[in-house]
């Protein structure tokens, strides 16, 4: 069984601090600002079981800014939508990278404020959070472009032009 | 432990320090009520203690290694909160106490020997970077010039309370930030960084504001940046700590090490610590390179 991937705007809303205003089984409210909806819709992508296409989704959404940048996500079992009555469809993302879009984006959809709570809940306490460092992702970058994943001339100016200034890229062109 | 204190002659040394120190808090407070006064001189080093009143000033002696502090005692008062403020010359390091009552503080040449500082706290504030990297304005052109900056900073870091910021997304924050650290480099980091130092910013624009510190590239600015980015790893708030180790790891300098070394020991929350060993790993392998 998968996982189901969400960028984060910041890891650290989602640290499993104690605050001691909150009361039991309640979770804090910023979480759920990464948990964002668009026509009662969650954007997510579907990691499977092994990881392989990991780098390649977390490739292809880093690719969709405008700058480099570290880059925060979180991983919760698929499960969890089923448990919680959330139905997934499955929807093409909005990347550059276009085997991701197609194969691995999914939508929750038709949620419901209540839902959504319950859904931050289940990730906050069983989610698994993670961050890649500015500089990795420079690298997939670089990779994915030369590979071909990522069209480079699909990426931001600013991102394209600091992913072609890198001595990583001159390094793989070359060698190319 | 001992400690001999004894006054010294003003020195060309001495001099120095006090105009480097009047210079920041000056420029600092201008247009408020601030006045620098110097109250006496000392040396310390750590051999006989004389004088209980300084007690504090001891115990930071203690707490370094092989410095002497020697310094011009400086009283500041800024809306309406007083402190006193003394520089370890040579590290550049400035030590001042949390609020004292204005009562203390004494008029004119009184000596701080007068004072009783053993019930005060003080914490280092400021490790500045060497004085050739502060700019001094020369002319009143300037200075109407460093106004308007100043005025310009502080409207970005008001109103930017309200913007929504995403990561890896140019916003209007950061664009402008980026614009006049590019123009002002050494001047808008010294606006900055007393912003950062004594204003109440919201933590989630002072994040955004030490990431972006970490992402230009300007020679001219680049150890203020890197100076204020280590400075906010020590930050009460984790959102500050967080934005001051991705700065860091943007700008990707090894000399960052021993400041997320220390970061490390004394974070409390894990992910954050977590996040920090990453870093540390990366400026680690950056330097092997170099």
């Amino acid at each position: 069984m998968g996982v189901m991937l969400r960028k984060l705007e910041n890891r650290r809303r989602w640290d499993k601090v104690e605050f001691p205003w909150l009361g039991q089984c309640e979770i804090p409210a910023d979480p759920i600002a990464d948990l964002k909806t668009v026509q009662n819709n969650l954007s997510v992508y579907y990691i499977k079981e092994d990881r392989s296409n990991l780098f390649d989704v977390i490739e292809a959404i880093a690719a969709t800014r405008d700058c480099s940048d570290r880059f925060d996500y979180i991983l919760f079992d698929q499960e969890v939508c089923s448990e919680l009555k959330i139905k997934v469809e499955n929807t093409r993302g909005q990347t550059p990278n276009q085997e991701v879009n197609k194969k691995w984006h999914r939508d929750l959809t038709q949620i419901s404020a209540d839902k959504l709570l319950e859904l931050a809940k289940v990730i906050y306490e069983k989610g698994e959070t993670n961050r890649k460092l500015e500089k990795e992702i420079i690298k997939m970058l670089v990779r994915a472009s030369l590979d071909g994943k990522i069209p480079i001339k699909d990426i931001k100016p600013q991102l394209r032009q600091k992913i072609m200034s890198t001595p990583l890229w001159n390094d793989y062109s070359s060698s190319q | 432990m001992k400690i001999d204190i004894f006054s010294t002659i003003t020195s060309s040394f001495f001099s120095s320090i006090l105009r480097e120190a009047q210079y920041l808090f000056n420029r600092k407070m201008r247009r408020k009520t601030a006045y620098v006064s110097v109250a006496q001189t000392y040396t310390l080093n750590r051999s006989s203690p004389r004088k209980s009143e300084i007690s504090n000033i001891t115990m930071l002696a203690s707490s370094e290694t092989d410095i002497d502090i020697s310094e011009p005692v400086i009283f500041y008062r800024e809306e309406g909160v007083s402190s006193v403020i003394f520089i370890v010359p040579g590290s550049h390091d400035i030590y001042r106490s949390v609020p004292i009552e204005e009562s203390v503080i004494p008029q004119g040449e009184d000596s701080l020997a007068s004072i009783d500082l053993s019930c005060y706290n003080f914490e280092r504030i400021k490790v500045y970077p060497p004085a050739a990297e502060i700019a001094s304005p020369n002319s009143t052109k300037e200075r109407i010039r460093d106004e308007e900056l100043e005025r310009r900073i502080n409207t970005l870091f008001m109103i930017s309370g309200e913007e929504e910021f995403e990561s890896g997304m140019i916003s209007d924050f950061s664009k402008e930030l980026c614009s006049i650290i590019n123009s002002h480099d050494k001047n808008a980091m010294e606006i900055i960084s007393y912003l950062f130092l004594y204003r109440k910013i919201n933590p989630v624009v002072m994040s955004e504001a030490l990431r972006w510190l970490g992402r230009i590239e300007q020679k001219e600015s680049h150890s203020y940046r890197l100076w204020l980015l280590e400075k906010n790893l020590e930050s009460s708030l984790i959102y500050v700590r967080d934005g001051a180790i991705s700065g860091i790891a943007a700008l990707d300098g090894p000399s960052a090490i021993p400041a997320v070394r220390k970061a490390i020991e004394k974070e409390t929350c894990r992910e954050l610590c977590d996040d920090m060993k990453a870093v540390l790993e990366q400026l680690e392998e950056t330097s092997k390179w170099e």
